[in-house]
């Protein structure tokens, strides 16, 4: 993009701040997520269910502008990856993520794990597929515990097939 | 949830018993962000915040302008209406004087690991948005901004005037500037 548009749109922000825009936005995550269901064919009812989820940052290897920043992140070189860039939080913080497989539509949450993503990681979420028989659109979920704008969401789409030998296993529910 | 579970929260945190066992009698599968703060305000954690002499006063003041009002008949002496307005004033970046501050600062601190465990103390319970709704508390919580703000709001020296100039922008090609990414593209 254009200088002059720079100029008008972040005009007040002084060449100095710039570098601390800079260093935000440089920091500011931006997460390729794959997934997979085990097995997809053959889910069946009430029995359990993995999703492999490959999370990735993506990196922007030419960037300049980050050589001579003079604040913490310079002593963290390359171990700076993950630490939250937050100028209002009173203390280091290090990036963290819930993943997390729900149905919306029941407001059910069927999986969830934490992680701290630094450039890769594989995930495997385990659940137990719903007790019916059917098509269920569930969602999969990766929000972050420290920025507002880079959480993701995908559908999550699960035939589950009637199972052969039926028998409702009693689960004792134990409320108060 | 049995107390087993929560036990076992309690010392993965390492926080209070008790405060695992508000948060899992508190929440409900229709809790909202509004609500896990109040949850979050209300933990034992936050007991030992002094109240100094007259701020009483002044946080009484500060409450009036806060987006979440608090709970009826709440006290200016109870140290966790204090933390719940210390928080909403993060959220607000209003300024604060150096002792509120310093407090402040404990509570943004405890706040990020409490988070954690009513994340999963609702996940045990099996309810998705009251968890999703902790999660969006948590990024409030560390970038000191409401989840209605602008996500540019996180960025740092980006005023009001900024924000607004940035969202009204369309580029030849139709491209917006709504997240940190696209500011990295404009300033290239």
């Amino acid at each position: 993009m254009e200088d002059d548009v720079r100029g008008v749109l972040l005009s007040g922000i002084s060449e100095e701040q710039m570098q601390n825009v800079a260093v935000f936005c440089n920091g500011f995550p931006s997460i390729d997520m794959s997934f997979k269901v085990e097995d997809e064919e053959e889910v069946t009812e009430g029995e359990g269910v993995v999703v492999n989820v490959e999370l990735e940052r993506e990196m922007d290897e030419g960037d300049e502008g980050n050589e001579d920043e003079d604040d913490d992140e310079k002593e963290e070189e390359g171990g700076g990856m993950g630490v939250v860039s937050a100028p209002l939080f009173p203390a280091k913080k290090i990036e963290g993520w819930w993943v997390v497989i729900g149905n919306a539509s029941n407001n059910s949450l069927l999986s969830i794990k934490r992680v701290n993503l630094v450039k890769s990681q594989k995930v495997k979420l385990q659940f137990l597929a719903p007790e019916e028989a059917g098509d269920y659109n569930l969602k999969l979920y990766l929000i972050s515990d420290s920025y507002m704008g880079c959480d993701q969401e995908f559908d999550l789409p699960l035939s589950v097939a009637a199972g052969d030998d039926e028998d409702d296993d009693d689960d004792d529910e134990e409320d108060e | 949830m049995s107390a087993l579970n929560l036990g076992m929260i309690a010392a993965y945190y390492a926080m209070s018993y008790a405060t695992v066992e508000l948060v899992a009698s508190s929440v409900t599968e229709k809790t909202k962000t509004r609500g896990v703060l109040e949850i979050l305000a209300a933990s034992t954690e936050f007991n030992g915040l002094a109240i100094r002499q007259g701020e009483e006063k002044t946080l009484k003041t500060m409450s009036k302008a806060l987006t979440y009002g608090l709970a009826e008949g709440s006290m200016f002496n109870d140290p966790n209406v204090k933390a719940n307005v210390l928080l909403q004033a993060h959220f607000s970046r209003k300024g604060l004087n150096t002792d509120l501050r310093s407090d402040q600062k404990l509570v943004l601190k405890t706040s990020v690991r409490l988070i954690q465990s009513i994340v999963d103390v609702i996940s045990s319970n099996g309810w998705l948005k009251p968890a999703l709704s902790a999660m969006e508390l948590s990024q409030m919580v560390v970038q000191g901004v409401w989840n209605k703000d602008s996500v540019l709001k996180q960025i740092p020296h980006f005023s009001d005037e900024v924000i607004k100039r940035c969202g009204a922008y369309v580029g030849e090609e139709g491209e917006k500037v709504e997240s940190p990414l696209d500011i990295l593209e404009v300033s290239r």
